[in-house]
């Protein structure tokens, strides 16, 4: 025995996870939204929806509009909301669509901007991305450590960062997964592997440099 | 070591908190044997607590009243009209004055299209600042638009129903409002542009939430 004990119960290395069955409750009577009904629907999730896209974006300001915005989208279509799923799981899913679709905008408008900045002398590029300064500056000030992993699980490619986020910051179950980013199980495992495998890569790299 | 890499999944859905008994019993006997595997293990486990030390961030005060104020405005804007009732046209029911009306109607019409006015070109008005629906701390706030018009004195800036284009600086193609003085909460902006007999030809309204700012 080389000091691993067979653990009492499997999910000993898990947090607690958040009680999204709980959510279910309530949710009947909005056929015809209240108002006031809904606004309890928002103090429940509005901190994990927000962290999830603000560790999906990586911008304060987007992160609060792109919350904002989906709040709103499901109070407009929430109507279409079937109860299969728990409420927490289906604003997961318009949150991760909505930052899917600023992070593809937000891709063209930076290929477009940086092709603007190659001199047109030498053909080289002049300036790369106007916030990596800002980014340098604050992560002087946060803890450093933090800063790079929230700063590498950024720059993953989108559908390694949607697992990580939600598996690692919002403790979500494989199936709540697969639920949330329309999938089988068995994909959510494969991408959270080479997530993990890719991070892990990026990580070292950073402590290496 | 070719069985390693089925243990390497075991070792994923334990650390993920999905193994169960059988599978967990499974990784553990293997791991007692296997040093590889045990270093494997140590390693995802600190990747995952390296990710699970990212902290969360807090949202500003008065998100939630934003988000509901904007749905609020959104049902208020959404809500359905009652239908007019509908009356037949016919002659009969419109009576002889109703007939006149009508015939002087299409005298008119006729009359327009042999006679156009010269068509006025529609000036655009483009949103800059604060992006509508936007959630701005309160000593951000400065209302601004570009437009497509020379014509100064046709533009007007109503805030929340106040009429604010003398306290507005406007050039040629973009104007700007400045205050300290905006409470935070709801507030609604409109920049419109008339024509030389006052009537609007173009308007561009949108919402906007202001929080107090970090420093107050």
């Amino acid at each position: 025995m080389t000091g691993i004990a067979v653990p009492q119960r499997a999910n000993a290395e898990t947090g607690g996870r958040h009680e999204t069955e709980g959510l279910r409750s309530g949710v009947s009577g909005l056929k015809s939204p209240e108002i006031r009904d809904f606004e309890k629907i928002v103090a429940k999730n509005e901190s994990r929806i927000f962290n999830t896209i603000y560790s999906f974006v990586g911008d304060y300001d987007d992160a609060l509009d792109l919350t904002q915005e989906t709040f709103i989208c499901a109070y407009r279509s929430i109507e279409k909301f079937r109860q299969e799923s728990s409420i927490s799981t289906w604003l997961y899913r318009i949150a991760i669509n909505l930052c899917k679709k600023n992070y593809n905008k937000r891709k063209r408008q930076d290929s477009i901007f940086t092709g603007s900045l190659d001199d047109p002398e030498t053909g080289q590029q002049i300036a790369y991305f106007a916030s990596e300064d800002e980014s340098a500056a604050e992560m002087l000030e946060a803890d450093e450590e933090q800063s790079i992993v929230r700063r590498e699980i950024s720059a993953l490619p989108e559908k390694h960062r949607s697992v990580i986020i939600l598996k690692y910051l919002q403790e979500l179950s494989y199936e709540e997964m697969a639920d949330i980013l329309g999938c089988s199980i068995g994909t959510v495992k494969s991408r959270l592997s080479r997530a993990k495998d890719k991070l892990k890569c990026r990580l070292e790299k950073v402590m290496e440099d | 070591m070719a069985s390693c890499r089925r243990f390497k999944a075991l070792i994923n859905l334990y650390l993920d908190g999905e193994a169960d008994d059988g599978q967990t019993q499974t990784l553990f006997s293997h791991m007692e044997s296997c040093e590889r595997c045990r270093n494997r293990f140590e390693e995802i486990r600190s990747l995952h607590s390296a990710i699970k030390s990212v902290p969360t961030v807090d949202l500003p005060d008065g998100f939630r009243s934003a988000v509901i104020a904007r749905i609020q405005s959104d049902v208020r804007a959404t809500r359905p009209v009652a239908p007019a009732r509908r009356r037949s046209i016919g002659f009969p029911v419109m009576g002889w004055a109703g007939a006149a009306a009508a015939i002087l109607l299409a005298f008119a019409i006729v009359w327009y299209i042999y006679n156009p006015e010269p068509a006025l070109a529609v000036p655009e008005i483009h949103i800059v600042s604060p992006r509508e629906d936007a959630v701005v701390e309160q000593q951000y706030v400065d209302i601004s638009a570009a437009f497509t018009t020379g014509d100064l004195k046709n533009v007007r800036v109503i805030l929340d129903s106040k009429d604010v284009t003398e306290a507005t600086e406007v050039n040629q193609d973009f104007l700007i409002y400045t205050s300290d003085a905006l409470q935070t909460g709801h507030h609604m902006a409109t920049v419109q542009i008339t024509d030389n007999k006052g009537v609007p030809i173009s308007q561009r309204s949108w919402a906007f939430y202001i929080i107090p700012s970090e420093s107050s």
